[in-house]
Order: C-alpha cells, then sequence, then structure tokens
C-alpha cells in the first residue's frame, strides 16, 4: 500500500471518461460466457428461421400450392431476423443492463462511473458495434442457408444486393440492442426488459397490424420491428423506404434511452 | 475527507436518515454504529451518489461523488459484496473496474495480492465463499489507491483471521493519512479498530466521539468486588445501596457495583470489617457504553433484560 500522494502512479494512463467507461463495459461484456452464447445463438436461430422457410417454400412450389411462397433469399434472411434473430440480441442487451440491477452489480457500476448519461451511453458504444459487426457475419451464414434450402426454386441474388442487406441486418441489430438498453435503463428487471422488448419488438406491431382501424395500422408500421422490416425490405406495408427506416430505429433508440436515462437520474440505483 | 449536511433520506413515510451532520476527517479509522435499520447503510450510499438525497449534501473531498473525475482513485468502497456477475472471474471484474477509471493493469495483480486472492483470479466470482467475496470487495476498494474508504459490514463473513487482517488493513490505510469510514456491529472489534465513533439512531446522529471517551463517559463502568462470607456479601451489599451505588450478583460470590470507584468499596469494606478476596475496576466497553447510547432507538429490537443473573434478597 503506497501513500495516499502516490495514488496517481497508480493511474498511469489518465483515461476514464467515455472511454474508460466504454472500456470497461468492453472487459464486462466478453468477461461473461453467456456473450458468445447470445450472439451464436442469433446466427443460429436465423440459419435455423431461413432453412425452414426455405425447405417448406421449396416443397410448396414443387406441389405448386397455395399463393407466393417465399422464394427470395434475401427476405427470408430479413425476416429470420425480424422473427427469431432479434430476440437473442434482445437477450444479450437485457443482460448489459437489466441483469445487472438482478445482480446489484449495478451499484458498482455506477461507483466507477457516477454520471448517469456516460454510463448508460457506454453501454451502447460498446454493444452496438458489436452488434453491427454480428450483423455483418450473420447475413453471410443466414443468406447461404437461405439459398442451400431453397435450391433450385431460389430467386437470384446479386452481390449488391447481399451486400445492402448484411449492412441492413447488422444496422438493425444494432438499433435493436441500444433499444433494449434503454429498455432495460428503465425497466430495471431482465424478465421486464424481455417483456417490453418482445412487446415492441413483434407482439404490439402485428397486434395493431390486425386492428381494421387504418389509423392503428398506419401507427403500428412505426414502430422499430416493422421499421427493420422496412430496413431490410420485406415490409408488408410500403409506407415509407429504407432511409426513412433507418431514421425511425435512430429515433427509437434515442428515445428508450432518453427513457432509460429520466429513469437513472430520477430514482436510486 | 467526508462532509455531511442536513443529509436526509426519505423512502414514502420512512425518514430512514434524519438531517446528519457530520465531518469523517482523515488520518483515523471512523467507525459508523447503530442499531439495525439505523440509517448506516442509507448513509453510505448517499455519500457514493447512489441514492438520492431527499435534503441535505454528501461530499467527498468538498466534491458530489458525482463531480469527481475519476471516482475510484478518490473513494473506495466495499458495499455489498456478492453485488458481482457470478460468471465473471475475479481479474475480470476487477480490470474492468481498473478500466473505468484509467488505473494501471498492474494494479489489478497488486490488490488480488493483497488480498490473498491472486491463485483464485481466474475463477468465476459464483463460486467464492462469503469471505472471498468480502475480500473481493475489499480488493475492488483499493484499487484506485483512494484517500477515502468507505467500508459497509466489512467482516461480515470472515473468519478470525481475516477479521484481524481487515482491522489491520483499516488501521493502517488510516495511519497513511486516509480516511477510513467503517460500518460494523461487532463492538469488539470496532473498539480496537476505531479511532472515533458515530453512533445513529433512527437516522439521527446520536454521537460522535473519540472511542476512549466514549466508553470512559459510560456511566458503565463497574467494580467487582468478590466477598467469600455470605453474611459478609449481605451487609455490605446493605452499605454500598446505603452509599447509593447500584449491586448486582453474579453466578459466583461476587458482586458487581456500578458507577463507583475501587477505593470507595474498599473503605466501605474496611469500615465494615468485611474480608475481601478480589477488589478489582471493570473498565466498561463500547459494547456497554453503545448499549446504554442506542436503547431508546432500536427499532427491531428485542426486549432487552437489564438482569439476566436472577433474582437475589439481602
Ligand atoms: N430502497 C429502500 N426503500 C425503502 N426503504 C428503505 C430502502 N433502503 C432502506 N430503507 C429503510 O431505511 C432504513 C434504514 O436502512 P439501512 O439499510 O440504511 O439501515 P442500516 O443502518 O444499514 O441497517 P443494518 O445494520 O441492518 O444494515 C430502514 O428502515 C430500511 O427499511
Ligand atoms: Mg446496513
Amino acid at each position: 500500500m503506497n501513500d495516499t500522494k502516490a495514488a496517481p502512479a497508480a493511474a498511469a494512463r489518465g483515461r476514464g471518461g467515455l472511454v474508460g467507461a466504454a472500456a470497461a463495459e468492453w472487459t464486462k461484456l466478453w468477461g461473461v460466457r453467456s456473450t458468445w452464447v447470445s450472439l451464436a445463438s442469433t446466427a443460429a436461430l436465423v440459419v435455423a428461421y431461413t432453412v425452414i422457410v426455405g425447405v417448406s417454400a421449396r416443397s410448396s412450389t414443387a406441389q405448386s400450392s397455395g399463393g407466393e411462397p417465399p422464394t427470395d433469399p434475401l427476405a427470408n434472411l430479413g425476416t429470420g431476423v425480424v422473427f427469431m434473430g432479434q430476440f437473442a440480441v434482445l437477450a444479450l442487451a437485457t443482460m448489459v443492463i437489466a441483469s445487472e440491477y438482478a445482480t446489484g452489480s449495478i451499484r458498482g457500476t455506477l461507483q466507477c462511473v457516477p454520471v448517469r448519461h456516460r454510463m448508460l451511453l457506454s453501454k451502447s458504444v460498446v454493444l452496438v458495434p458489436v452488434l453491427f459487426v454480428t450483423g455483418l457475419v450473420v447475413a453471410p451464414l443466414g443468406l447461404g442457408s437461405a439459398v442451400v434450402a431453397l435450391g433450385d426454386v431460389a430467386d437470384p441474388v446479386t452481390a449488391g444486393a447481399s451486400v445492402r442487406q448484411a449492412l441492413a441486418v447488422g444496422g438493425y441489430l444494432g438499433a435493436v440492442g441500444m433499444i433494449s438498453i434503454g429498455i432495460g435503463a428503465a425497466v430495471r428487471s431482465v424478465a421486464g426488459t424481455i417483456t417490453v422488448g418482445f412487446l415492441v419488438l413483434l407482439v404490439l406491431p402485428m397486434t395493431l397490424q390486425s386492428v381494421s382501424v387504418e389509423f392503428v395500422q398506419k401507427a403500428g408500421d412505426y414502430l422499430p420491428g416493422p421499421a427493420g422490416m422496412a430496413l431490410m425490405g420485406v415490409s408488408e406495408s410500403d409506407t415509407y423506404g429504407p432511409g426513412a427506416a433507418a431514421a425511425l430505429l435512430v429515433f427509437w433508440a434515442l428515445a428508450a434511452n432518453a427513457a432509460g436515462y429520466w429513469v437513472l437520474r430520477n430514482r436510486d440505483a | 475527507m467526508i462532509t455531511l449536511s442536513g443529509l436526509t433520506k426519505r423512502y414514502g413515510t420512512v425518514t430512514a436518515v434524519d438531517g446528519l451532520d457530520l465531518e469523517i476527517t482523515p488520518g483515523r479509522v471512523t467507525g459508523f454504529l447503530g442499531p439495525n435499520g439505523a440509517g448506516k447503510s442509507t448513509t453510505m450510499r448517499m455519500i457514493l451518489g447512489l441514492d438520492r438525497p431527499t435534503a441535505g449534501r454528501a461530499l467527498v473531498n468538498g466534491k458530489q461523488y458525482e463531480e469527481l473525475r475519476h471516482p475510484l482513485r478518490e473513494v473506495g468502497a466495499l458495499l455489498d459484496a456478492k453485488a458481482v456477475h457470478p460468471g465473471r472471474t475475479a481479474r475480470n471484474h476487477l480490470l474492468s473496474m481498473a478500466r473505468s477509471n484509467g488505473i494501471a493493469r498492474r494494479r489489478v495483480d497488486e490488490v488480488l495480492e493483497v488480498v490473498g486472492l491472486t491463485s483464485v483470479a481466474s475463477r468465476r466470482v459464483g463460486l467464492f465463499s462469503l469471505g472471498m467475496g468480502q475480500r473481493l470487495g475489499i480488493a475492488g476498494a483499493l484499487l484506485g489507491d483512494p484517500g477515502v474508504l468507505i467500508f459497509d459490514e466489512p467482516v461480515n463473513g470472515l473468519d478470525p483471521d481475516g477479521v484481524r487482517w481487515v482491522r489491520s488493513i483499516a488501521r493502517s490505510l488510516a495511519e497513511e493519512g486516509r480516511t477510513v469510514f467503517l460500518s460494523s456491529h461487532l463492538m469488539s472489534e470496532m473498539q480496537q479498530t476505531a479511532d472515533q465513533v458515530v453512533v445513529i439512531g433512527k437516522g439521527k446522529l446520536i454521537a460522535d466521539t473519540p472511542v476512549l471517551e466514549l466508553i470512559e463517559r459510560s456511566s458503565l463502568g463497574t467494580v467487582r468486588v468478590r466477598v467469600p462470607d455470605p453474611a459478609d456479601r449481605a451487609d455490605l451489599v446493605r452499605r454500598i445501596g446505603t452509599a447509593g451505588f447500584g449491586t448486582e450478583l453474579t453466578a459466583d460470590d461476587a458482586l458487581v457495583v456500578r458507577g463507583a470507584r475501587p477505593e470507595q468499596i474498599g473503605d466501605l469494606a474496611h469500615e465494615a470489617g468485611v474480608r475481601l478476596h478480589e477488589l478489582r475496576l471493570q473498565e466498561p466497553s463500547l459494547e456497554e457504553a453503545y448499549m446504554e447510547l442506542t436503547s431508546d432507538s432500536v427499532e427491531y429490537g428485542t426486549a432487552r433484560s437489564a438482569n439476566v443473573t436472577g433474582g437475589w434478597d439481602a
């Protein structure tokens, strides 16, 4: 133990602030096995979805029954992300913040980084790029499995469209992560975050779709899930294009984090 | 240096901390005492910026916790040692803390060494015993080499060896000129560790005095007298009673006289011609002084019986 005055010696690098906070989050993220499990699950879920849909599309085309079988590999990838893959991302984001409330380690985190907006931001600063890269990896895997599963009924896929779709998948997963972090900070419980996340990302848009009031249907189109579908070109309605979808996702990510920040500011840890 | 001014915390209708004014100064160990639910942990959480005070302020080195640029380098705290993700290794936990405050990586290995966890640094924290978790919490507090240390019941769950170890750490930190603020329910331990004690009850300040002064001031200093002959004993008890002191009989042939000096009892015995086998001043302990101070403010107490030695009639 050194003298009190020796404290700066221990602090070889003067880092702290957002950079330090993000470095700490990065260290924490890769310090638990469940991170790898979640990321691998994201890929596995998307692949599984494209295989199931692809195989069934092939058989339904063979028997030529039903309307339009989903034979576009890029579309199958996109719907796979929305219907399955994103929930592994929701689980990961839940572990990043809501489970800190469950273990009580949020207090330790706030002792290290007491500035609330910095603490909250540092989570997204780390998670969003990780998820974007995950999307870039998941996309070719899901596309490959979609093509293989569809076999000779697969629609042709161009390189340009594939790259665009990979960026869209990465962007959407990043947005889902950031939205979930905001929800986690606002809701503060694992079960609550997963429930609210599930509602916002999938259940609510689908429920609103089925309401026969046009205004309500339209409103549902602007939720994060439908925005993701628009971004990945698998939207059922053509209310807006990919550019507006991206802007909408950014809006939801910021709004969720604003809500999370408000709770962080106003409630005891 | 920790400065509390008018610090108040209400949870709904419960006032957990009620207008605390306090200065916790460097260079000594300040013990923080009070019955269960007195507001000790709440006070510490407010110092660390985790709970927002309803009124008043808590400052560390003149600043609110949130204003500290590198908080871990100024304040080290152990609140709840179990509050770590169970799937993380001890080293990963400390490393993330170090990175958040720009603390050199080698410091992680240093503190692991200090608390004796080097050999289990790569084990997951979920597998740690209570005492190992406590040691990890202390490692985290020491990590930034801070000038202010806050420990909430640090010896909770430690073996006797660990208790002594915490005592020596607290002592040496204070001797290095740091501020050490430590809560505990172990009075004998506190008596040996603390220089100053702060006692609160129901959120209010009851005492803020040097340990020795608090003990001396206590009226519970007693004189132990052993009188072998039962008749003599009864006689002496009567005389002591007449002189205005209270007596209590212990299990053997001794009397315990409250508030008297040994010479006064010796004189009384001499006048009565009573033969004594022992005449000894019993120093009051912190525990007794504490019990006396807080008897009115025990919130979740059991009925306290003053005399468990049973009835005795002269
Ligand atoms: N988050 C909370 N919400 C509501 N009441 C609370 C909260 N935290 C503490 N309290 C109440 O405030 C009071 C003080 O609690 P605190 O934990 O500070 O006591 P303590 O002195 O640390 O007790 P102990 O010795 O048992 O640890 C208690 O009555 C407790 O029930
Ligand atoms: Mg407590």
